[in-house]
């Protein structure tokens, strides 16, 4: 393995591809620090820009992406309460409060710090988590992925938003979209209304670009008045001593364990791993009056959890093909477009590549905790570029991602349509991110289950009697009527309130 | 009765109307012999129509319980009637920056890419900062130079293609 990893190493160290991982960690950070702005943007926006890179050079450059925008959240989190990124909610209660108190500096450092190495542990264990997992996988044929299908499907539903009917719709509308066009195994075309261009179906990224770009420029073309963002910061010092950095290692640890967790389950990643972490350090504190007054325990739960959720969400990505959260889904649509397939026979096929994706992300984490403490202030003069300026620029270069993919211009208006159809979603309050797992998930559901029934001859037993399948068929059943129990029992405590 | 209650019912009717006209579409899809073992290509769509239908039927269910619940709570609702009044005043922003995207992507190939997002570039920065008239020039200046910058890097950087149209 370490042989593979230094040759990972190897594909990686060049100017080029170095460049590559420092702009997408620059460019990462940027979006990721402007509210509005989001790593799953950034990385839509620079898939066009890969096409015609070398597929590890191209990945670097999003490695570079994901790890930055993740961690940019910290800054508008502590300065402005502002989370730059879903992923910083739970900065924002600590981090704050002790801005307020004059300890930006502080706070930064403890983000930092936390970030960094919440990030080197994860990716650690993603490089040795993947590829036996990966090994694992490949003895897995239809009936094992149809059943983890159904189980990640099933989270998403669980895990999102407040109404659990509305997330199953999300995850629905998903798998609609995903079939129109030609049917898996006869090529059917279904939903197309006679339109040839349907015939292949939406493309990934017009859907994750529409979805999560438009639809938030559409949210702020809407509002009445833009708030301005300024901030004046005079002098920073990130001088806090060891012993308090020490103090925090349990709070780091399980922070750490939780962000990691959480980012292997599908569906869900750093934006909700920073508010369990936080949670949970809050219930193990001694003293948990204090937190949400100022202290850097809170800082240091939401910032490692983030950023361990990254090498989380990866594992699943690299060894079995199933995207973790929405930037892993948008990963997922760049290894496809270079001609790769995630899943069990990438490490075979395409070994070079994945090693070279874990170089890129140590390297990258380490750019992002430098150029964090050095370039704090540019990045804190970004934040106040007005967004009537960068919102319309976003759109014209989500025109460019979504005409990119195949040179057509039926993805933009496919790219138009998902964000309409995003704009109306976040107004229903039905949650974004079960529509695109559904979306993903929905062609390898009815891939898997066709594939399992032509190998059986129409019997439907083996997707139940197969070991592997059975198991992930229970954990599914039971963690479905556990959410509904918890459901049920909330609405009737709620109408006993009243 | 409260907008999102209101949202909730609109919701569940439209996703209604979606499912039931999914669920007779699948039964014009037809299967080929011999790929056909247990399922066809209509099995899919069907069940996820039934699904949806039935996941709209809950949403309206939830939203007719929240509207009884509710009914009674006058300052709510007065409260949610100011909320709205101030959302629909929005809306005419909303609608005309989708506008102004639609007529862009319509004007990208005829145009070109170049000169299509410079104009786009200007309306939009225009719409959003509710028409600040007095920044017309550096909006003028931003949209050409990101026109011009965004238009050379994906040509003779990247290699991405985009429409030259009346240019090319």
């Amino acid at each position: 393995m370490l042989e593979m990893l230094l040759q990972g190493f190897s594909g990686v160290l060049n100017v080029t591809t170095i460049l590559l991982i420092l702009g997408g960690t620059i460019l990462g950070l940027i979006f990721g620090s402007i509210p509005g702005l989001t790593a799953t943007m950034a990385v839509a926006i620079c898939l066009p820009i890969t096409y015609g890179m070398h597929p590890v050079a191209g990945m670097s450059l999003l490695m570079g992406l994901y790890i930055g925008g993740v961690s940019g959240g910290l800054i508008p989190a502590i300065l402005l309460k502002l989370p730059g990124t879903p992923s910083s909610i739970a900065t924002t209660f600590d981090g704050y409060p002790m801005a307020q108190k004059g300890q930006a500096g502080k706070a930064f450092s403890f983000a930092i710090v936390s970030s960094f190495l919440g990030g080197l542990i994860s990716i650690m264990l993603l490089i040795m988590i993947a590829p036996p997992l990966g090994q694992f996988a490949l003895k897995f044929g239809p009936y094992e992925y149809f059943a983890i299908v159904i189980f990640s499907l099933t989270l998403i539903a669980t895990l999102s938003g407040d109404s659990l009917a509305k997330g199953i719709l999300a995850g629905l509308m998903g798998i609609g979209f995903a079939m129109v066009g030609s049917a898996p195994i006869d090529a059917f075309p279904r939903f197309t209304f006679g339109f040839s261009e349907l015939d292949a179906g939406f493309d990934l990224m017009p859907v994750l670009i529409g979805l999560f770009a438009v639809s938030e420029i559409l949210l702020v073309a809407e509002k009445k008045g833009l708030q301005k963002i300024k901030y004046d910061l005079k002098k920073i010092s990130y001088k806090v001593p060891f012993k308090e950095y020490l103090s925090e290692k349990w709070n780091f640890l399980r922070s750490c364990a939780i962000g990691i967790g959480i980012g292997i389950l599908p569906g869900i990643g750093g934006g909700t791993a920073n508010l369990i972490a936080y949670a949970a350090a809050k219930n193990a504190s001694k003293k948990p009056k204090e937190y949400g007054t100022g202290v850097p325990g809170g800082v240091v739960a939401s910032e490692t959890s983030n950023n361990a959720a990254v090498g989380g969400a990866l594992i699943p990505l690299v060894s079995l093909g199933i995207p973790g959260d929405t930037v892993t889904a948008m990963l997922l649509g760049g290894l496809v477009l270079h001609g790769l397939q995630p899943g069990p026979l990438l490490f075979q096929n395409s070994g070079d590549v994945v090693y070279g994706i874990f170089a890129a992300l140590l390297i990258a984490n380490l750019f992002m905790a430098v150029l964090l403490f050095v370039g704090m202030r540019g990045f804190i003069k970004l934040l106040s570029i007005p967004q009537y300026i960068l919102l319309p620029i976003i759109f014209a270069l989500c025109v460019v991602g979504a005409y990119g993919v195949n040179n057509r211009m039926f993805d933009v208006y496919a790219l138009l349509f998902f964000g309409i159809v995003g704009y109306l979603m976040s107004k229903a309050k039905i949650p974004l991110t079960p529509l695109v797992l559904g979306f993903i998930l929905g062609p390898l559901l009815e891939t898997n289950l066709r594939r399992g029934l032509m190998l059986s001859q129409g019997d439907f037993s083996p997707f139940v009697t197969q070991p592997i399948a059975a198991i992930f068929l229970i954990i599914t059943v039971v963690s479905v009527g556990w959410k509904i129990w918890k459901s049920f029992s909330k609405s009737k405590k709620i109408s006993f309130e009243n | 009765m409260s907008s999102q209650t209101n949202r909730d019912f609109v919701t569940s009717g439209f996703m209604f109307v979606v499912g039931i006209i999914a669920f007779i579409l699948t039964f014009s899809f037809k299967s080929f012999e011999g790929t056909n073992f247990g399922v066809g290509v209509e099995f899919m769509p069907r069940v996820i129509a039934a699904l949806i239908l039935l996941t709209s039927v809950i949403i309206f269910v939830n939203a007719l319980k929240s509207r009884s619940k509710k009914t009674n709570d006058t300052n709510l609702e007065a409260e949610e009637v100011v909320e709205q009044e101030t959302e629909s005043k929005n809306y005419k922003k909303l609608v005309i920056s989708i506008i102004a995207m639609l007529i862009y992507i319509l004007l990208t190939p005829i145009l070109g890419f170049l000169i299509a997002t410079a104009l786009f570039l200007i309306a939009q920065m225009l719409i959003i900062s509710n028409f600040a008239k007095e920044k017309i020039v550096l909006f003028l200046i931003i949209s050409i130079l990101m026109a011009v910058v965004v238009n050379y890097v994906f040509r003779n950087v990247f290699y991405v293609m985009l429409p030259q149209g009346i240019l090319g």
